[in-house]
């Protein structure tokens, strides 16, 4: 009997310091969230250098338009690669309603308090990859974030400046793991079929003149695309 | 140069000449007015891995790109049609007898070979220059210009070319692709000069290309071994042109090679030539 | 003879041999023409003539032997002596699909630089100016011929090869082509080398000739001379026909070998035929016919052994 009760007893402290963290997790995306919340749209110029195997490609520059929750348009009269996973700047895809968020580590990041927080996407139909992000929390600026499911991993590390009153990206830096199926019809005779590989290396992207709150209307990001 | 001129005026005085010029026109006419009636399902097929992780914008299907996926997707073909004039070249004569008409004129064989020769090679300078730039040409028209995304050559990955330094290199990967060619039409028309009709010649060529890239493909490392050794590996050289950066010492061997082969083969031409009975 | 031996040699063949295999197409032939000559080259199919002028043409390499043109040797003078010598070997083949201007514009300009004009001029003597810009693909053969002939004159050469000219053609063609060659020599004072296995053409052109067979060398010389070794007979038409026989009776180098209703055979002696005609025209006959029988044929027989071809 007693045996049982010290086993209740561990439970309910491991239970009641679960909850805590958690909702001293939950409580760091809420601040983000909220500090965010006045950012309607921005426009932005970038330039994104590759450095990555398999991948030759001179610097390349655009426009970026970003509307939230996640429309997002980009603009070159050259042709313009840009990667999806953290290339752009979304601090409103981490609501705290679609994940189940887990501390990790409370830490000092750049002399700054910071924490690492895990988030594991609720509808994993909808989104696959979990999250890990650092967050400095006396600024509630994510400073890293590291995504993986289980074909790619992405890293990324964000500088940021001040635009208007909010804190945007200057500089991330991402670190890219992909898997790369090769499509092109440009083999040479008889060469065998291109197997699954992958991308991996660094793209570094930087970020100016950026137009905040402009009021981009929802027609210029045009329709979603059709998958085939 | 006289003797190149009348060679090249009998040249592209026959129908035979033009098929090659017909037929390229055909494919690339309807092959570019067929991509871009598919474009959407080409761009998904192109760029469906690189669209998961990357947003993508510009003209990527543009005439630059048309033009490499065309001549990348020809370069099997094209010696085919090359044949059929460079097969031709000197066989004709026997066949149709002028061969008696002409080697009694004062110029000398090798004089009369070589200026065959020099046409020959105008012809297929010619037939692949024409095949650029109806392919520029016309892509640029249905598809406009921008910059070149083409698989890197021979190894994993893609390359990215800016649409300032395409013509340049474009102009490159074509007079490679001329040298090449060459190559080809120089064992047509060795062939040529041992025929007596055009069948063989164009025959024997396209079996010795095709042969020689069966073997240089074969998957067993014995093939594989002596794929250096064979002058159809160096045939795509000219895609190296479009590499970045460009791997001038490879494309150096490459044309060095082939060059050899095409002066090799001219001169067993010749000296099958001069010393040639004409029995016909 | 003399005048003959005084002439300048245009082409001479010295041991000229040609072995296909183990067969001897041509064996040690030596041939002798002269300036100004019709020379036929004459033998039966096979004999080895086109084989000889092919050598001479520089078609085929001989196996033995040596070729001179104007002195100089063939195969170390190329240019310089194929520049004075134009032929046709076997059939003419041109490029059909090109007009007779523009093939002779082709091939005479290999030798020379011809002028338009020039070209139009040669297409008149053949008679193909009007159909000049017609492609040759719509010629016939017998204009072929002519065409073939035309570009041989455009070059204006010193001596020109023809290889069985008159072949394929009608008896109307033929009698062209002869006239042709006739009037090239007299007006042109072209030496003309031609072969054949015709002996009737032979008779009717040539001022020299030689005769091959299978490959060797016969005989050699003028048409006259080698006819000259032979008793020479005609078939004598005349009026009035008694008359004539008792005149003829009366001459020694005239044998009267047969007599018919209204004609007889009669042997002249060699080169007298023309002097019997003009005695009897002179002593009031009218000769109505005087025909020499075939006597080259006669002879060909004889040197091939039998082997003729007619």
């Amino acid at each position: 009997m007693k045996k049982r009760l010290w086993f209740i007893y561990v439970l309910l402290l491991f239970s009641a310091g679960w909850a805590f963290a958690q909702d001293d997790a939950v409580r760091y995306l809420d601040a983000l969230e909220r500090k965010y919340s006045a950012l309607k749209d921005y426009t932005v110029d970038v330039r994104v250098h590759f450095d990555m195997e398999g991948f030759n490609a001179p610097d390349m520059q655009a426009r970026l338009y970003f509307k939230p929750p996640d429309k997002m348009k980009v603009e070159s009269k050259k042709v313009f690669f840009f990667p999806k996973e953290g290339g752009i700047f979304n601090p409103f895809m981490f609501k705290k309603e679609a994940f189940d968020i887990r501390l990790l580590e409370e830490m000092t990041y750049d002399n700054r308090k910071a924490v690492k927080l895990k988030l594991y996407p609720k509808d994993t139909k909808k989104m696959k990859q979990s999250f890990v992000l650092i967050l400095d929390i006396e600024s509630h600026q994510i400073r890293e974030f590291h995504t993986s499911s289980e074909e790619k991993e992405v890293k990324g590390v964000i500088e940021y400046g001040k635009f208007k009153e909010f804190d945007l990206p200057t500089r991330i830096e991402l670190h890219l793991d992909l898997p790369f199926k090769e499509s092109f019809e440009m083999r040479e005779f008889g060469q065998p079929a291109a197997v699954p590989q992958r991308v991996t290396g660094k793209v570094e992207i930087s970020y100016s003149n950026y137009r905040v709150n402009s009021g981009l209307r929802d027609e210029m990001f045009g329709s979603p695309k059709k998958k085939k | 140069m006289k003797l190149v001129w009348f060679e090249t005026v009998k040249t592209f005085s026959r129908w035979r000449t033009y098929i090659g010029f017909s037929v390229i026109a055909l494919i690339v006419i309807i092959t570019e007015v067929v991509m871009r009636l598919s474009a959407d399902e080409i761009l998904y097929r192109m760029l469906r891995s690189l669209e998961k992780d990357f947003l993508i914008s510009g003209n990527v299907l543009n005439g630059w790109f048309v033009t490499a996926f065309i001549m990348n997707s020809l370069h099997i073909h094209i010696p085919f049609l090359i044949t059929l004039v460079a097969g031709d070249m000197v066989s004709s004569e026997a066949t149709s007898g002028t061969v008696r008409l002409l080697l009694i004129r004062p110029p000398s064989r090798s004089r009369i070979i070589a200026a065959k020769y020099i046409t020959t090679l105008f012809y297929t300078a010619g037939l692949v220059l024409f095949l650029g730039l109806l392919c520029i040409l016309l892509g640029m028209t249905l598809f406009g210009s921008g910059d070149l995304i083409i698989h890197h050559y021979g190894r994993f990955g893609i390359i990215y070319l800016e649409e300032a330094e395409i013509p340049v290199r474009m102009l490159l990967a074509f007079m490679a692709a001329i040298w090449s060619m060459m190559t080809v039409a120089s064992i047509a028309f060795l062939l040529s000069t041992l025929a007596e009709n055009s069948v063989g010649p164009i025959i024997g060529t396209m079996a010795v290309v095709v042969v020689f890239l069966v073997i240089g493909n074969f998957p067993l490392d014995f093939f594989r071994s002596l794929k250096p050794y064979l002058f159809t590996t160096y045939l795509t050289f000219w895609q190296r042109f479009l590499d970045d950066p460009i791997p001038w010492q490879q494309i150096g061997s490459a044309a060095a090679i082939l060059g050899l082969h095409s002066i090799l083969l001219f001169l067993i031409a010749l000296g099958v030539y001069s010393r040639k009975d004409i029995k016909s | 003879m003399e005048e003959i031996l005084q002439r300048e040699i245009v082409l001479r063949t010295l041991g000229l041999s040609k072995r296909f295999g183990k067969r001897w197409a041509v064996r040690n032939l030596n041939l002798e023409v002269h300036r100004g000559d019709i020379f036929c080259f004459l033998g039966p199919n096979g004999a080895g003539k086109s084989t000889a002028i092919r050598m001479i043409l520089t078609l085929l390499r001989p196996t033995s032997g040596s070729i001179e043109m104007f002195g100089k040797d063939l195969h170390q003078n190329r240019q310089d002596v194929l520049s004075r010598v134009c032929g046709i070997v076997e059939k003419p083949d041109f490029y059909l699909y090109l007009s007779a201007y523009k093939n002779l514009q082709i091939l005479g300009s290999m030798n020379r630089s011809v002028r338009s004009d020039e070209i139009m001029e040669i297409l008149d003597v053949v008679g193909l100016k009007s159909r000049a810009f017609e492609k040759v693909r719509t010629f016939s053969h017998g204009m072929k011929q002519r065409l073939g002939i035309a570009q041989a004159l455009l070059t204006q050469p010193e001596l020109i090869i023809l290889d069985e000219p008159t072949t394929g053609l009608d008896p109307q063609g033929m009698k062209e082509i002869r006239e042709l060659i006739k009037r090239l020599s007299h007006e042109r004072s072209m030496t003309i080398f031609l072969s054949s296995h015709l002996l009737s053409e032979v008779e009717l052109v040539a001022t020299r000739m030689a005769v091959i067979n299978k490959g060797e060398l016969l005989a050699q010389d003028t048409v006259s001379e080698l006819l000259g070794k032979e008793a020479t007979d005609y078939t004598l038409q005349a009026f009035p026909f008694h008359s004539a026989l008792e005149l003829m009776g009366s001459l020694t180098w005239v044998k009267v070998l047969s007599v018919g209703n209204d004609a007889m055979e009669v042997r002249v002696e060699p080169g007298q035929a023309p002097e019997l005609n003009k005695y009897l025209v002179t002593h009031g006959i009218s000769v109505s016919s005087f025909s020499p029988h075939r006597s080259l044929e006669d002879f060909f027989l004889k040197v091939t052994g039998g082997k003729s071809e007619i």
